[in-house]
């Protein structure tokens, strides 16, 4: 049997029971009683699975108004995550960017069968590409951009690696974008889809964009590390790609990698067999255009050479 | 195998803890209820190392085998840690001629206890001889060792009242640590002599220059922190500690008959008299039983009452959503004011809690 998608299911039918949402290689229980969680999800995960109850369940996230008379003046949103509440209760407003937030903490505080880099990952025929960087380097920009113009989205946050194999595990969802990134990738990509956006969260203002279906259908395939780009968006250059010394990308991997101390030696010795496998660069950069044709460069020549 | 009604109504988890071998007929949904639980009672790797000699890894959902590795890669580097950090602290105390002794999950993890490879600790816990715990702290603080508690009542209130100094954290590194010249709180119900404690301690197996508490006094403190402190969440954690202690020191009964005279020597009979009964009823530990029994045979077995467990049994069902009954949440409150009753005196306890009260109320800079 054909699991059952999210879309064309209407809002009204999770308001009850959630749904159990297969965002590879986790499960997700969600419930929420509010109707425009269920929009959001609707819109941002239309291409992913549903299953049903016979289902290994990884996490149990339950999105509900706090109680009490705040309600009738500015409610307030909190989230139990099987029984524990990791946030502090947020504006009803927020509820969908905390549900985000939320199924993210669930892997990170948990999933440590994978050494886990805070970076955004894509692949180019099961090749890969690790852009890791802290919040503000545009890297979420050129992950959706990168998305939208044919390279396979594998997680827009968090890179898993398998210690042993040194392959990448997807962890597809909605692309998180800030502030001006939802104009430009809305303008820039016509066919790009969005929530509709959420003002005033502690990142500012916050949309999600859908993966694309075929993200979405490649989710459970592997891809090889091949590439590892630091990004870092700066107005005055327009396009510069500069190879990196690989004792170096190992400093920078490390300060991005979650659970590299609780890995210990093993951590360090996964992070260089990775830095050794893959060609390094730093990426400074203003025009997108530049930037996507650059990474098309790489794709391709990689291609040519693997033929 | 036939569970009886009583067993089909309790938590998944407490189930496969007490019969690991019923994680064989585990359906997916059921794997993932398990995982869940013990996540949430914090012994996943405790309860997946139960079920493996019962169940082979290859049997299990992948999730659950992931779920397995995940938890023995970040165990082997928390160990390495927990050593480099013991052996710090041993050279710093040294300089000051003392010799710590290792408490709770630290010793057990010193010593080695196969139980001890899955279990988190938020902190390293010290004991030192009160006499010697200013020349211990000054040591500390000029080591990087600073405290956490920066509000003067918190300061003033675990100096004057607690049986540990205020929580103390490494500069650097994070590393919590409590260092305790008691095991419980000066003004508590029970009052178990430190220097019996201390004159009682052995060089650890682990490590030569650091101490750790008696087989006896070891079983004897885990169990006083559980049933005197409120700390619910690692309740049944905390439990298996005690039952995993229990299996690995005290089996036969002659073992038993010191247990109860230490416990009778540190005033400590009723949180003994209270394991047993727990091991038995939640975790059905072997011969647990024998506590009782030999307490009553000495006639130094305490009174237990039916709100006992009331009380205790709601709190080791663990706090997953999935195994919330009604009662719960009044049997937590109980066990927070309980634990303050049992640790000072009622006209102490009012003042404490209204001072606390009022800061709550104060705004921040008043």
């Amino acid at each position: 049997m054909t699991p059952a998608r999210i879309a064309g299911i209407l809002p009204r039918d999770f308001l009850e029971d959630g749904v159990i949402l297969l965002a590879p290689p986790f499960v997700f229980r969600i419930r929420s009683p509010l109707p425009f969680v269920w929009d959001a999800i609707a819109s941002s995960y239309a291409d992913f699975s549903i299953l049903d109850d016979y289902a290994f369940v990884d996490f149990e996230l339950t999105i509900a108004p706090v109680n009490g008379l705040r309600r009738w003046v500015s409610p307030l949103v909190n989230m139990s995550i099987d029984g524990v509440f990791p946030f502090d209760a947020l504006p009803a407003s927020q509820a969908y960017p905390l549900l985000e937030w939320g199924m993210n903490w669930c892997v990170t505080s948990t999933a440590h069968h994978f050494l886990m880099c805070h970076s955004a990952v894509l692949a180019w025929n099961d090749l890969a590409v690790i852009l890791p960087a802290p919040p503000g380097s545009g890297k979420s920009t050129l992950c959706a951009a990168l998305t939208m113009s044919g390279w396979r989205l594998l997680s827009d946050e968090l890179a898993l690696l398998d210690p042993e194999s040194l392959m990448l595990s997807p962890f597809v969802r909605p692309v998180s974008l800030k502030n001006a990134s939802i104009e430009l990738i809305g303008q820039r990509f016509p066919a790009a889809d969005f929530t509709l956006p959420v003002k005033d969260t502690i990142k500012g203002e916050v949309a999600h964009m859908r993966p694309t279906t075929e993200s979405v259908l490649q989710s459970r395939t592997l891809a090889k590390p091949r590439w590892l780009i630091f990004p870092q968006y700066d107005k005055d250059v327009e396009l510069e790609l500069k190879p990196m010394q690989k004792a170096e990308a190992v400093v920078e991997l490390a300060k991005n990698a979650f659970n590299f101390r609780g890995f210990g030696a093993k951590g360090f010795s996964t992070l260089g067999a990775l830095v050794d496998s893959v060609d390094c660069y730093r990426l400074t950069y203003s025009s997108l255009d530049l930037a996507l044709a650059k990474f098309k460069e790489l794709g391709e020549e990689v291609c040519k050479t693997n033929v | 195998m036939m569970l009886n009604k009583a067993e089909i109504n309790q938590p998944l988890l407490i189930t496969v803890l007490r019969f690991p071998g019923t994680a064989a007929s585990l359906d997916e949904a059921s794997w993932g209820l398990l995982i869940r639980q013990a996540r949430n009672a914090n012994v996943i790797g405790r309860m997946l190392s139960a079920v493996e000699p019962y169940v082979a890894c290859h049997k299990w959902p992948l999730r659950a085998r992931e779920a397995f590795i995940a938890e023995k890669n970040i165990a082997d580097h928390r160990f390495a840690s927990l050593i480099w950090e013991v052996e710090e602290l041993a050279q710093i105390l040294a300089s000051e001629n003392t010799r710590p002794i290792l408490l709770k999950g630290a010793a057990y993890a010193l010593e080695k206890k196969p139980f001890a490879r899955f279990r988190n600790f938020g902190d390293i816990d010290l004991l030192v001889p009160l006499n010697q715990l200013a020349a211990v702290e000054r040591a500390l603080v000029s080591n990087g060792w600073l405290t956490t508690k920066a509000d003067s009542y918190d300061q003033y209130y675990y100096r004057r009242w607690m049986h540990e100094l205020p929580p103390m954290q490494h500069i650097h590194r994070g590393t919590n640590l409590d260092v305790h010249h008691a095991i419980l709180p000066l003004t508590a119900r029970y009052k178990p002599d430190s220097d019996r404690l201390i004159a009682s301690a052995r060089p650890s197996t682990g490590m030569a220059s650091v101490d750790v508490l008696a087989p006896e006094d070891m079983f004897l403190h885990g169990a006083a922190h559980l049933f005197c402190e409120g700390e619910c969440e690692n309740a049944l954690r905390n439990l298996l500690d005690l039952h995993d202690l229990w299996i690995d020191l005290f089996e036969d009964k002659s073992s038993v008959v010191g247990l109860v005279n230490r416990a009778v020597d540190l005033d400590l009979t009723v949180v003994l008299a209270l394991a047993g009964r727990y091991m038995e009823h939640v975790l059905d530990s072997k011969n647990a039983g024998c506590i009782a029994g030999v307490m009553r045979d000495k006639g130094v077995m305490p009174q237990l009452f039916t709100w006992h467990d009331w009380l205790f049994d709601a709190i080791f069902l663990g706090f997953h959503p999935s195994c919330q009954q009604k009662g719960q949440a009044l049997a937590r409150q109980v066990l927070y004011l309980r634990s303050h009753y049992l640790r000072m005196p009622f006209y102490l306890l009012v003042q404490h809690l209204l001072r606390k009260a009022w800061r709550e109320v104060q705004p921040v800079n008043g």
